[in-house]
């Protein structure tokens, strides 16, 4: 190499030279930037054979997530105005804490429905993911008994009535308080709630020493109550409806009932419809249903992964024709820019 | 000696009133006298900062830069309530990033200080009780009489008083000063002589006037009082600091200006901060993205001030206790409006990523100190100079440069100048063929065959090849006295001084300009060998002078020596012979000398003409020789007045050039010497090269159109297939006015001659571009019409003819026109400029072109050099791209998030991944690319030079490149959010479980820092092992991070967030199948523009890449060594009878070497800025040397 040669030269140069400190910078790989490198290049047959590939891996998962997704059996039932009795003031019926708001309502299962039966209750153009709303909460006070009194974060409610409230905060305080029970051909179906919220939430944001405490007990009543006798960890839908959801549409699960459903059966609902989204003219959804491998109903996942597929077959299908129709040379000299127009700058 | 102190004091008290502030008196030796005028110390500072200052200076420094105000206005937003981040998570990256800075300032002036204190401390002989006393420097005063011994540094600007030399005269190498290595001959008065010993410099009591401090390195008056007498001084007399005294066992001088009024340290400025044009493209590109951010928080605040309604009950907005409310207040839309706005200012601000600033510098620092500084190939062994990026800002500059604004001398050419023919009475001396020739007969086709003559003399400085003139034989020549004066106006004529043994092997000359040296070399080597000097007498050892085998020692008295200037262009000498005859021997250009000649004898000079034509077009500089015989009564006239003219105080030049009119007349034309101006190494193959890339080359040279258009052929640079533009002040008609000599007139008329050649030209050029295929073109102009055609009015024609030309030379430039030419396409053209030049008479161009190059040591390292910046280019530009492409989609990806929010300016990302993201997540592979990519390999780029030209083109760093990317990157951030978001609804497990907010955030950012990288990787062109690892690490350590993060808990607010959130994410197995889907759909769209681009509309370089796709990338070095000598022409001979001459009217001229120049330079006004730094340190470095070796 070109290192070599030179100091064999450069001693017979100028004594000088040697004699100081020679400023010859030492060669390495990585100074002459010489380091060994692949060199990949995206020859058409390597865009042909990636899309290929990335079609062929696609396609089976698509098609797999999709027969999954269709495999779930959902029973969706929006009540909230067919819940509503025929009131003037819907905001006045609703706050009303005396009325009995009970409702009745009639599912019929269309398909078998394989036990669990995840009941789940979905809310629209509710905003959990509101900055003041996601902040409203102190997980120290969830978490231990001896952090009751920091609520600093729970603004504007942190306390009522000069006591502090425990769960503190607008999360909490809004707690989602509709109930649903279920029978099927008079017999009654329970709906399971112990296990609905992730494990990790309930073994370690939520303590096993920390009680309701003065909560709902300010002028408005936001939702729910909670019974004072039971820890937090085991408040299953405080837990999940404190887990915030991303987007202002959302489910929440709700319990489970662990009997098969047949096709064909009706089921009984009778509901509370306590939870007050009226003022803001939101939706409320009873969603029954089943899961899969993959979880609940998503088609969008199937029909996602088939779509990048087929486009990528598609297009890997397009550039073969291309390439034998209009074929370009590897580095012909001819596409260079000098070539292409001589002496045109 | 004592009574004539008093006297000058009394002196002093009655002038120092009138001139105060002009004059500055010094008494020497003499400490208590002069501490009335309270002259500033010896010691110097250079650093920036002092302990006090640094931090707010520091800082002050460091927020002069925008992004850094920006990020600490975010900084301080954070900080309040309306903040959707915690402040930590801004603050520490600031502050990392200023802590940095502030390490990285300290160091450098730490680094000054050291140095000032090595110099500072650094030690000098000084005089105190008739005993030399070794001070420091800084404690060195003015006044004082300070000894410095060989190769020792001055310390402060010394008057020179005596030296050990018996005729008191020292020699300096000022390579510090000017970066001229040949040494300069500085010489005491001669009353002054004796002040060796400190017994007797003790003695020494005298009162210096002179100049106040002041820059100009080239010019000094003053006057020495000593015992009653005024004896004017000169430049001559003046050591300045930062030179090194050669030859010469010791000097004693005297102290006048010290410390930071020395000449050199006046000179110091500071060099202007020169940023590249893809920076402030970068700039405009962050304002852009100002303003979208800006966009997006507008839309954002109009939102969220239309969505805060209090019928969200569970928001709670109805209450009123509370201070938070504000914000959210529905009662209050404009609150909520401006209070949002703020919020998602903060939210938003990581669009401009702050770290992006610090990669970018962490690259190019890199770049500069490992790469460039260290690149074998661009070591020059003979000087043992490698290359040096003294800046690293303008790295991808040099990737687009397009033109190139070249000096001639020591740039294009070796500074080496040989003896090569002469013209004796009308008859030519010696047969050799010029380089020049051989270029220009090989573009003609003719092949010639070199044949080295057994009678070729050659030495240094000396290449003559002709027998006529040698060992004697001249004296058989028609014209042997014509000769002999020829030979002995070479060997008298001049300001050469010789060193060494007296032998004409041993002896050495050493001269102010190699012009000089190589025509006393040649009078030696003709047998009139000058040996020895003293400030009266000259020696020469005549051979054959009188008879042929004679050899005689005669000795001539020097009595004036009228010295060369550039306004006189010539230099005289009288002087006595032996038997007394008094001959003034005069040499100069050929239009001074042709003025002064005596009437009469006009076939000489016709012939002579012809000849000095002929050695122009040649490429070699020519000088006229004559001589006058004087009678004494005359000379003593004559002498007179030049005394008086030369102790006069003001004006000396000019009185001088007066007086030396007087007697410069009638002079009797001898004949003329040519000598030729070597190319440096590989000029023609380099210029060649660089004109294929795309590059335009400017010579700005202070050389004879002539000597520059033949170096311009020479240099490939103009050839025969050009069409030539010249526009030259020479013309017979300007001439004709010049004669009349009315300065108005002149001007009118230059001015009106130049512009209708502009326009002339213009209009052919016009002509040829209708009408395809237009020829090359070149124009040449000279510095006077580009005095006139730099004035605003003419200024755009110029500029319009010029760019349309494959190449220009401008010659008789001053150094403020070279800079003004540069300054005229860098501002009017608005393209990319660099600079390349040696001397001092090349600052002001390379600074005001946008890239400077400077030669570093006599032996230019310019050609590998310039071509090598070639290969720098690519990978800059595209790793900028993937930094400002990426940065943009997770930003982006936040404002859709936002849409569904309600506008509340709620985050979606943890805040500590956002602020890490940009940091850990995603740097490393950013600047491993900016580091390792390369497109070609170093030896392809020197195989298709035009690859360059897409730098030029500045192709990868268009806008509508730039809205490609980011319209991917929005189609990527829609990508991720509506994937990840569609992820929000139905259960995600078997167990019927649903993700939260944090889920599905974590989730969505998995898949932006796996995206990343592999988009990363897509983008490379070439993939070295520390890519993987980099890129592998990047997401391994998010894993990691992510890891510990969603295991630890803390007390503080809201880390909770992701609490845990890894694990419920991989226990599911959606996880997984989003992980594979994302990153494929963003990416998809990157792939299909990468193919469809490569496959329909390739780049120059992807085809060079397939071409040699399958060669091995090791064997590139050895290949771009191999190119690199084909691409040197070979050596091609010649036959001189051949060749076809260009007869020209001008003729080039010796005495354009760049020490004259630099002096014209002065004349100008246009000072030398050198850095004293590199004086300084140059001096401590090498004391230690010294040191080392004692």
């Amino acid at each position: 190499m070109a290192s070599s040669s030179a100091p064999a030269a450069a001693g017979s140069a100028d004594s000088t030279t040697t004699r100081r400190n020679t400023k010859r910078p030492k060669y390495s790989k990585f100074t002459q930037q010489e380091l060994p490198a692949c060199k990949p290049i995206l020859t058409p047959r390597a865009v042909i054979s990636a899309f290929l590939l990335v079609s062929v891996v696609f396609i089976p998962i698509g098609v797999a997530s999709l027969l999954a997704s269709r495999k779930v059996v959902e029973i969706v039932f929006r009540y909230e105005s067919r819940c509503l009795p025929n009131v003037t003031n819907k905001l006045a019926y609703i706050q009303n804490p005396t009325t009995d708001k009970t409702c009745h309502a009639t599912l019929n299962v269309t398909k078998h429905m394989k036990s669990p039966i995840y009941v789940y209750y979905q809310l629209d153009n509710f905003y959990q993911n509101h900055r003041r709303y996601v902040k409203s909460r102190s997980d120290e006070q969830l978490r231990n008994l001896k952090d009751e009194s920091s609520t600093s974060t729970c603004k504007p409610e942190e306390s009522a009535n000069n006591m502090t409230i425990v769960p503190c905060g607008l999360i909490a305080w809004s707690l989602f308080n509709d109930t649903y029970s279920f029978s099927v051909n008079k017999t009654k179906l329970t709906v399971n709630k112990r296990g609905i919220s992730w494990k990790s939430d309930r073994e370690h944001k939520f303590g096993k020493n920390v009680f309701p405490r003065n909560f709902q007990n300010s002028s408005i009543v936001g939702g729910a109550h909670l019974n004072e006798s039971i820890p937090l960890s085991e408040q299953e839908d405080l837990i999940v409806w404190m887990r915030t959801a991303a987007l202002p549409t959302f489910r929440k699960l709700y319990g489970k009932i662990e009997v098969d459903l047949n096709a064909g059966d009706l089921i009984n609902v009778t509901l509370q419809n306590n939870y007050n989204t009226y003022s803001f003219n939101g939706k409320k959804k009873l969603v029954l249903s089943t899961t899969s491998w993959l979880g609940g109903k998503n088609d969008f996942l199937g029909i996602a992964y088939l779509t990048v597929g087929g486009l990528c077959l598609f297009l890997s299908l397009a550039f073969t024709i291309v390439y034998f129709v209009k074929p370009r040379q590897l580095g012909d000299p001819s596409y260079l820019s000098w070539n292409r127009n001589p002496g045109g700058h | 000696m004592n009574q004539h102190i008093p006297s000058s004091r009394n002196f002093r008290l009655g002038r120092v009133k009138p001139q105060a502030p002009g004059n500055r008196t010094i008494f020497c030796n003499d400490r208590q006298a002069n501490h009335v005028a309270r002259f500033k110390g010896n010691s110097i500072s250079t650093t920036k900062y002092n302990f006090f200052t640094f931090l707010p200076k520091g800082l002050f420094e460091q927020f002069r830069r925008v992004a850094n105000l920006y990020f600490l206005t975010i900084s301080i937003l954070s900080t309040t309530p309306i903040s959707p981040v915690s402040p930590i998570t801004n603050v520490l990256p600031l502050s990392m990033v200023l802590l940095l800075s502030l390490i990285k300032e300290a160091f450098e002036d730490w680094k000054r200080f050291q140095n000032d204190m090595a110099i500072n401390n650094n030690r000098v002989h000084v005089l105190q009780d008739k005993e030399w006393v070794s001070i420091p420097w800084k404690k060195l005063q003015v006044g004082d009489i300070v000894k410095v011994k060989q190769d020792g540094f001055i310390p402060a600007d010394l008057l020179f008083l005596a030296s050990t030399n018996v005729d008191g005269v020292c020699y300096i190498e000022t390579a510090n000063l000017d970066g001229e290595t040949n040494l300069k001959i500085r010489k005491a008065l001669e009353k002054t002589w004796d002040y060796v010993t400190p017994e007797k410099a003790s003695e020494f009591k005298g009162e210096i006037q002179c100049e106040q401090p002041n820059n100009s390195l080239y010019t000094f008056t003053g006057n020495l009082i000593i015992q009653d007498q005024t004896i004017p001084l000169s430049p001559n007399q003046l050591l300045l600091r930062g030179c090194s005294l050669r030859n010469t066992g010791h000097i004693v001088g005297v102290v006048i200006f010290t410390g930071h009024e020395t000449k050199v340290m006046m000179n110091a400025m500071n060099v202007p901060s020169k940023r590249s044009t893809l920076e402030r493209k970068l700039d405009k590109l962050i304002l852009t993205l100002f303003a979208t951010l800006f966009t997006m928080c507008f839309i954002g605040a109009v939102g969220s001030s239309i969505f805060v309604n209090t019928k969200y009950f569970y928001l709670h907005l109805d209450s009123t206790e509370e201070d938070g409310l504000a914000q959210f207040n529905p009662g209050n839309r404009i609150g909520v409006f401006l209070l949002t706005m703020f919020t998602l200012i903060t939210l938003y601000s990581t669009i401009i990523p702050i770290s992006l600033y610090v990669s970018i510098e962490m690259i190019k620092f890199i770049q500069s100190t490992k790469f460039i500084n260290n690149d074998l190939h661009m070591y020059h062994h003979e000087t043992n100079t490698p290359a040096l990026a003294r800046t690293s800002n303008l790295n991808e500059e040099l990737g687009q440069v397009e033109y190139i604004f070249s000096d001639k001398t020591g740039t294009l050419t070796r500074n080496l100048m040989e003896f090569f023919k002469c013209s004796i009475r009308g008859e030519v001396y010696g047969n050799g063929v010029t380089e020049i020739e051989k270029g220009i007969a090989e573009r003609r086709g003719i092949k010639l065959e070199e044949n080295i003559s057994p009678n070729a003399v050659r030495e240094r400085g000396f290449n003559f090849d002709d027998a006529r003139l040698m060992g004697g034989a001249w004296r058989n020549e028609p014209n042997p006295d014509s000769c002999k004066e020829f030979f002995r106006c070479l060997a008298i004529c001049h300001t050469v001084l010789p060193e060494g043994d007296e032998f004409p092997e041993k002896i050495r000359y050493q001269a102010a300009s190699p012009d000089e040296a190589a025509l006393v070399i040649a009078a030696k080597n003709f047998g009139f060998f000058f040996y020895r000097r003293t400030p009266t007498m000259i020696y020469v050892r005549e051979s054959h002078a009188e008879k042929m085998d004679i050899i005689q020692d005669v000795s001539y008295e020097i009595l004036n020596v009228l010295e060369f200037n550039s306004t006189r262009k010539r230099q005289s000498v009288v002087c006595r012979y032996p038997n007394g005859r008094l001959v003034l021997y005069c040499k100069g250009a050929d239009n001074v000398i042709y003025e002064r000649l005596v009437d009469g004898s006009n076939d000489i000079k016709t012939v002579t003409r012809e000849h000095l034509e002929q050695f122009g077009s040649a490429g070699l500089r020519t000088l006229c020789l004559a001589y006058k015989e004087l009678h004494p009564d005359v000379y003593e006239n004559w002498n007179k007045k030049f005394l008086h003219a030369k102790s006069s105080l003001s004006d000396r030049e000019k009185k001088l050039d007066e007086v030396a009119e007087l007697i410069e007349n009638d002079l009797i034309l001898i004949g003329s010497t040519a000598i030729e101006d070597k190319l440096q190494d590989g000029v023609p193959a380099c210029i060649d090269t660089l004109q294929r890339a795309g590059i335009k080359i400017w010579v700005l040279t202070g050389d004879k159109i002539e000597t520059a258009i033949n170096i311009a052929y020479a240099c490939n640079l103009i050839n025969n297939e050009m069409k030539q533009f010249i526009i030259s002040s020479e013309t017979d008609a300007i001439r004709e006015v010049e004669e009349r000599g009315d300065q108005v007139e002149i001007a009118r008329f230059i001015r009106e001659e130049v512009k209708k050649e502009l326009t002339k030209c213009l209009e052919e050029v016009r002509s040829y571009f209708s009408s395809p295929p237009a020829p090359n073109l070149a124009l040449v102009i000279d510095g006077k019409c580009l005095m006139y055609a730099l004035d605003p009015s003419l200024r755009v024609i110029l500029l319009n003819l010029s760019l349309n030309c494959h190449s220009v030379v401008c010659c008789r430039v001053s150094p403020l026109q070279k800079a003004q030419v540069t300054a005229l396409v860098k501002n009017g053209a608005r393209k990319i400029t660099l600079g390349i030049g040696d001397g001092a008479n090349d600052v002001s161009m390379i600074q005001a072109a946008h890239v400077g190059v400077g030669i570093s040591g006599m032996e230019g390292m310019q050609a590998v050099m310039a071509s090598d910046f070639a290969i720098a280019q690519f990978r800059y530009l595209v790793d900028l791209l993937l930094v400002h492409g990426r940065w943009s989609y997770l930003r982006i990806c936040q404002f859709w998030f936002n849409f569904q929010t309600g506008f509340s300016g709620q985050r979606f990302y943890d805040d500590w991944f956002q602020s890490l993201y940009n940091v850990i997540f995603t740097a490393l592979p950013v600047i491993m690319v900016g580091l390792y990519d390369k497109d070609v390999s170093a030896s392809l780029s020197m195989k298709y030079p035009e690859l360059y030209m897409e730098g030029i083109r500045n192709s990868f760093f268009k806008w509508r490149v730039v809205a490609i990317r980011a319209f991917l990157s929005v189609y990527q951030s829609l990508v991720f959010f509506y994937f990840v978001s569609s992820s929000n609804l139905s259960a995600k497990n078997s167990e019927g479980k649903i993700f939260g907010l944090w889920d599905v955030s974590t989730m969505a950012f998995t898949c932006v820092v796996i995206t990343v990288n592999f988009r990363l990787l897509m983008n490379s062109n070439s993939i070295t092992r520390w890519h993987y690892i980099s890129v592998g690490g990047s997401i391994l350590g998010w894993f990691i991070f992510v890891f510990i993060y969603s295991w630890i808990r803390t007390r503080y607010d809201r880390q909770e967030n992701v609490y845990f959130v890894i694990y419920v994410l991989m226990s599911t197995p959606y996880f997984y199948i989003m992980l594979i889907l994302v990153p494929i759909a963003a990416l998809f769209c990157d792939f299909v523009y990468l193919g469809v681009q490569r496959w329909f509309f390739p780049y120059d370089y992807q085809i060079i890449q397939e071409l040699h796709r399958h060669e091995n990338d090791d064997s590139g070095r050895a290949q771009r060594l191999e190119i690199w000598n084909q691409s040197q022409p070979e050596e091609t001979t010649l036959e001189i009878s051949e060749l076809p001459r260009a007869i020209s009217k001008n003729t080039g001229f010796a005495f354009d070497s760049p020490g004259y120049e630099s002096f014209f330079a002065t004349q100008l006004g246009v000072h030398t800025s050198q850095n004293a730094w590199d004086v300084a340190k140059r001096a401590s470095v090498r004391s230690q040397d010294i040191e080392q070796k004692e």
